[in-house]
């Protein structure tokens, strides 16, 4: 044995036990480690910048709906094109809590106003009904607001029959049937995606932003374990937010079962002062 | 097992001595805010009243009898105990809403808040057991033979809790607001009080052993309504946080609306596709892989240098039951992390239609179960979502009363008696804890209100408190006799200057005011993770400075980490020693 054996440093365990100590603690360790950084970095490595199809969808058109919007005098781009331009928006506007307001902002007014070229004659009007009546029936959901049942169900009809018409406009749904499926989600995202505009041109500054905003969106980070399924989840889900856990558990009981069995294997004693107490606790009685 | 069913009796009689109530909660149940919540209103006191008399019925004669029923408690029960014990708002209330936020992102607490165990299971349980010092204070003071340090110990225990408090109290003040409704400030004054009459009223019942009880109330009051949503949107029930597998992908690739579904305001349940939700980093939430690796990080050094966390391994008396209560324990506050997620998934469905409004993320736990629209149990399902909010509410009160009286112990123990005034008697010691509770909650709630962030935010400030100051000093004061007087000192300055300038440009961001460099620091020293740096450069710095000083560690203090600490053969420390002598 050496003669250095007053001082106790991590890396020049003295003993056989003491070796295999701290052998045990730093396999845990760096188990614990690479199981948790090193899966964030593998992620990292793997991660390829994946556009929603919504994003797709927006680019096809952008530029188009962009030069004709801007000067309504060249001539309007086909219903269908400024349809696929307002479908991609509602996209984005239904991932609502996760669009920061300045962004909802530009989405609507960009929406808005496609919304108002695509109403024609009178559309103006109905905007400003349909953004009344939402409103009215927003405060009505207040237990505090005084709304009679019958006040109700006039806003409901109101804001109905506008809703229908913008669906067809939107070709969210044929005229006379109500819209399906996702359309339906879209449909329902109306009430707050609808704003006042002056005209059916949208502003150089939004259309500046815009861009920006439907990549920040529409891009994520993907790659095979993000997109592969386990037990329902995604993989990559799955890993961090349980397997992760179960591991640090495990970890915890091997480490304890391993510890034991080296002390008992070299003879160490953890609780020596605690088993004479006990001892003389008993010899009291 | 009696003592859980008197509990559960006693808490259902206090239920039905308020039954004549129950008429107005079903019409209520509607809002989500801005009313008065009848029945959550009558089960969070009935709740509380069962604590307090629970505690009462199983209170200790005095210290020495409870230590001796400690010892016959099994490892099972002292999990649960540390389980409750750790379980606060952050845990309850917190992860949910930062997964609400930022998706993934929100996973790095999840983690963050159980891979520290590993760490202080496997470097340190052992070793500060056998050191046996009662607080960290007394720990840092004796191994580093220093009563400046000692008092510098006692002053970071005190930061820690007080910076632990300040997210707690946010979480009592949104809870209390949304069941008395009425606005946050008011909320929190309230709130604020009654913990702290909690507080004084269970201080003076002395050690009481209620806390397996109470683990069990907040885990049921969070589980339960967890099984009821899945089941009724269709999900796989039985295992919910298996079943919430689905959900998360339903959100990622969209789910058109289920026919005959929907939420208490009559959206669809349905949700467009938004791969933000789980996707790793997603640039939507504005968060990056490094601040997920910083926070991780800050926090598991954290929960390894948390006063009251390494407190527990202290008074345990065999080392093996330790490990045992604390994998238990681990385990028990893994059942709660790995069920937080279902509300965010659940909650991000039902509160898909921008009509639902803004709903405070704190509260996502509380709303999600409240926009599930359980028609089939009628009234029954207000109370359900009333215990859950009275659930977050008693997580919050263990938790805090725990940190306020260790709090105040630091103050009139170490540094009043221990540092200031030695001659202090015993009844002055006692009056300045009362006293410092009193002070330090009404500070904490002052802070609370000035609503600096998020409660798992605010929490977090608290672990890398902990993580740069006092994680350095036991890992190395435990593991190298090397770490001296000297070094201490320089590891404890370098980590509370980096704590002292994350936190100073933190809230000076707050009030608008620019500090040169804003963003940087901002982003690498941000007052949620700044311990990634701050723990390793506090390590570097106790090294440097032990090498380069003369000051050794005395001899005593060497041979007692060796024998006593690390088991060494005595014999061989003392030729050693004496070795030394003659050099």
């Amino acid at each position: 044995m050496t003669t250095k054996v007053l001082e106790v440093n991590f890396f020049k365990p003295v003993s056989l036990h003491a070796k295999r100590s701290v052998l045990l603690i730093s396999i845990s360790v760096i188990v614990w480690a690479v199981a948790v950084f090193g899966f964030q970095f593998l992620l990292i490595a793997l991660n390829e910048p994946t556009p929603e199809p919504a994003l797709a969808q927006f680019e096809e058109v952008w530029p188009s709906e962009v030069t004709s919007a801007m000067n309504v005098e060249e001539g309007m781009p086909s219903t269908s094109t400024r349809q696929q331009f307002t479908d991609s928006l509602l996209m984005v506007l239904g991932k609502n809590i996760a669009v920061k307001d300045e962004h909802k902002k530009v989405l609507v007014s960009a929406f808005s106003a496609t919304l108002l070229s695509l109403l024609g004659d009178g559309g103006k009007e109905k905007i400003a009904e349909y953004v009344d009546v939402s409103e009215k029936i927003r405060i009505s959901y207040d237990i505090a607001a005084e709304v009679s049942e019958e006040q109700k169900q006039k806003l409901f009809a109101t804001q109905k029959r506008l809703q229908s018409d913008f669906e067809a406009a939107l070709g969210l749904a044929r005229a006379g049937s109500e819209p399906e499926g996702f359309d339906k989600l879209k449909a329902e995202l109306l009430p707050m995606s609808v704003a006042v505009v002056d005209n059916a041109i949208i502003s150089k500054d939004v259309v500046a932003q815009l861009p920006g905003i439907m990549d920040l969106y529409l891009i994520h980070n993907r790659n095979v374990l993000t997109d592969t399924t386990f037990i329902g989840f995604p993989f990559h889900y799955w890993y961090t937010a349980q397997f992760l856990l179960i591991l640090f558990v495990l970890i915890c009981l091997v480490y304890s079962k391993m510890l034991d069995r080296n002390n008992t294997k070299y003879g160490f004693e953890e609780d020596p002062e605690e088993d004479s107490e006990e001892v003389a606790a008993e010899g009291s009685k | 097992m009696h003592r859980y069913i008197n509990a559960i009796a006693l808490f259902f009689i206090s239920l039905f001595i308020c039954e004549p109530a129950y008429a107005e909660v079903a019409t209520r149940a509607t809002s989500l805010e801005g009313s008065l919540k009848i029945g959550p209103a009558i089960i969070l006191i009935a709740l509380l009243i069962t604590f307090i008399v629970v505690g009462l019925l199983n209170r200790a004669k005095d210290t020495a009898t409870y230590w001796a029923a400690g010892r016959k408690i099994s490892p099972v029960g002292a999990g649960m105990a540390i389980a409750s014990n750790w379980m606060s708002a952050a845990s309850f209330l917190g992860m949910a809403a930062i997964m609400y936020g930022a998706g993934y992102h929100g996973l790095s607490y999840v983690v963050g808040w159980t891979g520290g165990y590993v760490l202080l299971l496997v470097l340190m349980a052992s070793q500060i057991r056998r050191y046996g010092k009662y607080t960290a204070a007394d720990f840092i003071g004796d191994r580093f033979y220093s009563r400046g340090l000692r008092g510098v110990g006692a002053a970071l225990a005190i930061f820690v809790s007080f910076s632990y408090c300040v997210g707690q109290f946010a979480g009592i003040g949104l809870m209390f607001k949304w069941i008395l409704g009425i606005n946050y400030m008011w909320a929190v004054i309230i709130g604020a009080s009654v913990v702290l009459t909690y507080t004084l009223i269970s201080g003076m019942l002395g050690v009481t052993k209620n806390m397996q009880i109470q683990y069990v109330i907040i885990i049921a009051s969070f589980l339960i309504p967890t099984v009821i949503l899945l089941y009724h949107y269709g999900y796989f029930w039985a295992i919910p946080q298996i079943g919430y597998g689905e959900i998360v992908t339903d959100v990622v690739n969209g789910l058109k609306p289920v026919e005959g579904l929907s939420n208490t305001m009559g959206h669809d349940y349905g949700i467009l596709p938004s791969p933000e939700f789980a996707m790793p980093w997603d640039p939507a939430t504005g968060q990056t892989a490094f601040q997920w690796i910083a926070i991780a990080f800050s926090l598991m050094i954290g929960t390894a240098g948390l006063p009251h966390v390494i407190q527990r391994f202290y008074v345990v008396p065999k080392a093996r039951d330790a490990r045992l209560s604390v994998i238990w324990g681990l385990f028990f506050i893994c059942v709660l992390y790995w069920s937080a997620p279902i509300y965010t998934a659940v909650g991000k469905i039902l509160s898909a239609n921008p009509e639902v409004g803004k709903l405070s993320k704190d509260a996502i736990v509380v709303y999600a179960a409240q926009l599930g629209d359980i028609e089939a149990l009628g009234a029954l399902w207000p109370l359900i979502v009333g215990l859950l909010a009275a659930g977050g509410i008693s997580a919050a009160f263990s938790t805090v009363s725990g940190l306020l009286v260790a709090g105040a112990s630091a103050f009139s123990h170490d540094l009043y008696h221990r540092v200031f005034r030695p001659e202090a008697s015993q009844k002055q010691q006692m009056l300045a804890a009362r006293l410092a509770t009193i002070v330090m909650a009404a500070a904490v709630a002052i802070v609370a209100l000035l609503k600096l962030g998020l409660i798992a935010q605010l929490v977090a400030i608290a672990f890398s408190l902990a993580g740069c100051t006092i994680f350095p000093l036991f890992l190395l004061g435990l593991w190298w006799s090397g770490s001296n007087r000297t070094g201490a000192w320089w590891g404890v300055i370098a980590g509370s200057l980096v704590s002292v300038i994350a936190l100073l440009y933190f809230v000076c961001g707050k009030f608008d005011i620019t500090l040169p460099a804003h963003a940087f620091f901002n982003y690498y020293l941000n007052a949620w993770y700044f311990a990634w740096l701050g723990a390793p450069l506090a390590i570097l710095c106790n090294v440097i400075g032990s090498m380069v000083s003369r000051n050794k560690t005395p001899v005593e203090i060497r041979k007692f980490l060796a024998v006593e600490v690390h088991g060494y053969k005595p014999e061989k420390v003392e030729e050693a020693a004496k070795e030394e002598q003659a050099d």
